[in-house]
Parts: structure tokens; C-alpha cells; sequence
């Protein structure tokens, strides 16, 4: 039941059509009249229809999560890329029961990057203490501008918590993009620098797997909200 | 007879099953709607710009962003935008892009039509006016004089406090 309470339109249609189909599986009832086996076995039959897609809207607890979830399984386990300052590899999957959220994004971004990363600050202040299990890490699409004196000061001024991922090369960030099915380009047109980003941000848990992918836009109550339910999930496993 | 009510059984079942799908059935997002304001336009252009912002420029960029709301009573266009040489080296009028699935980037335009009793909005991750080479750090509390340049009306000052997020 709890997929027909997350948005006000589906809310309603849900409600008018199981009313209409109990109206309608009494009526099948009375005309039945219940005379034979057979037909119990059929009425039978038609409430178990009805309740099959209930149950089926229950299981999806994942419904009530505002980011989207992708339909096939994304996962970053064994991907990495340079984090500065350091220049170690950082495996993209978060800590036991916690979450990672992987943005790819660059510093010369007025518009798109800080408005993420802010509603994600802003997500992170609205869930109290299980803010401490989110961790952040921005792996760069323009890692010739954005170096390691650059990138983590950058972070710095939406979370102290954070991973600044710059690509040691070509192949280490297509890698890191194709385990999220992003992509970007970094070209120069007329002289000017030109980067096309992907705007999603994908949270990931502890095994690499991405949980929920939120699209640019999202604001900080909704992720807010994933992040509670992500974590309380994680809690009861931990 | 019987024939009958199998039918009527089965023809419950699906209907029951669509339903049921129909109720968990994907997020319908409601549009934004805006309603114009009638307005007969008068001779003389005037601009009104509500909820002005300028993002608070993150460490280690010189890149900032200003956003605002902007109404006209004639059909205008605004066609550039200036800051002062202290504030920024350059600025910009620019719009995001959306591409294919998630993708986007940053254009400038040349000018953006506004229509008369429309708001006009200019929004992250759509129009905004791109300060470049930013002197200093746009300062959360401070605020900046951005000159916005229409064909008809001419030059509007607009003061803009610096926000984190949209007012």
C-alpha cells in the first residue's frame, strides 16, 4: 500500500479503483452465488488478483525513495580513481552501513555543481547524526583545470567530509563513468572550454551497488528523505 | 450459463490486475504552471526583477552565478548584463543545456525574449547571469549591483544579495 500514498495523483486513482474493484468482486459474488466448487475456485482466484499487485506495491519499499532507482544493477565494486592529495586509489563503494554519494562534476561550474552539492550540504544538516555515514566523492570531468590544489578546497566549502577523485588519465575516468553509465566531454570551441557533464549524483553502498540515482534538481527535503530511509535500512543490517 | 459467469470472472480478474498496476503506476509530476497577467502594454517600458540571488562563489572558483525573476509590461529582451570591474572581470548572460539522458552544458546566448506580464525566470540549471574571473569570493551576507541591459528598456540596476540557495 505504501506506493499509493507517495504521490498525490496515483494516491487517488488507487484508492477510487480498489473501491470500484470490491464493488465489482461482491457483485461477481452475489451473481455466482457461490453454487459450485468451481466457481468459489474462480472467485478465489480473482481476489488473490487483487491482491497480488498490493502486496507487489508493498514489497517496493524502494517506492518511497524520490531519487530514482535504476532498473538494472549499477555498480561501481573495484573501480577507482586517483584521490588527492595523496594520489592513493579510491574504490567507489562507501564504508560498511554507510553511503557514498559519486558525483562527477568540475569547478568551473557556476550553475549546475555548487546548486548539487549545496542541497546535498543542506540534505545532510536536515538528518541529524546519520549525516556522519554520508560520504561524498567528486570525481572531476576536468582534471587538466581542476588539480589537486583546486578540487579539494572546492569540497570543502559544502562538506569536511569528502573524497576529491581526479583521474590520472583518460581511461581511469571513462572506467569510473561507465560503471555509472555517465558520460562527459571536456572540448574547446572558439577558444573557450567547453566540459557536458552528466547532473546525477549516485549513492552507493557498501558493496558498490548504486541505491538510488538523484537527477539534478532534486531538492535537499527529498534527499533528505533517501538518505533516512538508506540508512536506517543500513543500520539494521550493521 | 456457466460460460457466462467464467467470463464475467475473467473479465474482473483482468480488470482487477489493471487496476492494481494502475495504482502503483509511475510518479506523474505535476507541471508548473504560471498564468500571465493581463496587462495592456503601455508606451513606456518598465522591468521589474523579483527574487534576485547570487550564489555564494565557492572556494577556489572564480565562477559565480546571479539568478532573478524577471517582468516587463512590454515584450522586452534582455540582451547582456555587467558587474562592476571590482566584483568580476566579465560577465555573461549564459543558459544550461540539457542533452541527451542526464547530459548538460553551459552556452552563452545572446538575449533572452521577454514576453510582457510573463515572468521570465532565470534559474539554476537554466538562464543565469555568469560572473567570470571573480575578483574575490562572492561573500554569503554581501550583495552586488548587477546592471541588466533590455533593448526597449534600456539599462536596469539590480541589487543582489549573495544567498546560498534560492530565496
Amino acid at each position: 500500500m505504501a506506493c499509493l500514498f507517495t504521490q498525490d495523483e496515483p494516491r487517488v486513482t488507487g484508492t477510487v479503483s480498489q473501491r470500484w474493484n470490491f464493488s465489482l468482486l461482491l457483485d461477481v459474488f452475489i451473481k455466482l452465488g457461490m453454487r459450485n466448487l468451481r466457481q468459489t475456485i474462480l472467485a478465489v482466484l480473482a481476489i488473490s488478483s487483487l491482491a497480488l499487485p498490493l502486496s507487489a506495491c508493498s514489497q517496493e519499499s524502494t517506492s518511497s525513495l524520490l531519487g530514482y532507482v535504476p532498473p538494472s544493477q549499477l555498480s561501481s565494486s573495484g573501480v577507482s580513481v586517483t584521490e588527492q592529495p595523496g594520489g592513493k586509489a579510491f574504490e567507489l563503494k562507501a564504508q560498511e552501513g554507510e553511503v557514498l554519494i559519486v558525483y562527477f562534476g568540475y569547478t568551473n561550474c557556476p550553475d549546475v555543481c555548487p546548486t548539487t552539492l549545496v542541497a546535498i550540504k543542506n540534505a545532510k544538516k536536515k538528518i541529524g547524526a546519520l549525516a556522519e555515514r554520508v560520504d561524498l566523492a567528486m570525481i572531476t570531468v576536468d582534471p587538466q583545470r581542476d588539480t589537486a590544489n583546486i578540487l579539494p578546497r572546492y569540497l570543502s566549502s559544502f562538506t569536511d567530509r569528502f573524497h576529491a577523485l581526479i583521474p590520472a588519465n583518460d581511461a581511469e575516468l571513462r572506467s569510473a563513468e561507465n560503471a555509472f553509465g555517465a558520460t562527459s566531454s571536456v572540448i574547446t570551441v572558439d577558444g573557450k572550454i567547453e566540459v557536458v557533464h552528466g547532473g546525477t549524483a549516485y549513492l552507493v553502498d557498501d558493496t558498490g551497488m548504486v541505491v538510488v540515482q538523484w537527477p539534478f534538481g532534486l531538492d535537499s527535503n527529498s534527499m533528505a528523505n533517501d538518505l533516512t530511509i538508506l540508512l536506517n535500512e543500513r543500520t539494521q543490517t550493521k | 450459463m456457466k460460460k457466462t459467469t467464467k467470463a464475467i470472472v475473467v473479465s474482473a480478474l483482468s480488470i482487477v490486475s489493471i487496476s492494481g498496476l494502475a495504482a502503483c503506476g509511475s510518479d506523474t509530476e505535476s507541471a508548473d504552471t504560471t498564468v500571465a497577467a493581463n496587462s495592456t502594454a503601455p508606451a513606456t517600458p518598465e522591468i521589474t526583477v523579483t527574487g534576485q540571488w547570487a550564489r555564494q562563489s565557492p572556494m577556489a572558483t572564480d565562477m559565480g552565478a546571479a539568478y532573478m525573476t524577471i517582468n516587463s509590461n512590454v515584450d522586452d529582451e534582455l540582451v547582456g548584463a555587467m558587474v562592476d570591474t571590482s566584483v568580476a572581470e566579465m560577465t555573461q548572460v549564459h543558459e544550461t543545456i540539457m542533452g541527451e539522458g542526464d547530459s548538460m552544458k553551459m552556452q552563452e546566448v545572446k538575449k533572452i525574449d521577454v514576453i510582457a506580464g510573463t515572468p521570465t525566470e532565470l534559474k539554476a540549471g537554466g538562464y543565469h547571469v555568469m560572473l567570470m574571473k571573480l575578483v574575490k569570493p562572492l561573500e554569503l551576507g554581501t550583495e552586488i549591483s548587477v546592471t541588466l541591459k533590455f533593448a526597449k528598456a534600456g539599462d536596469v540596476v539590480v541589487t543582489v544579495p549573495i544567498l546560498e540557495e534560492a530565496p
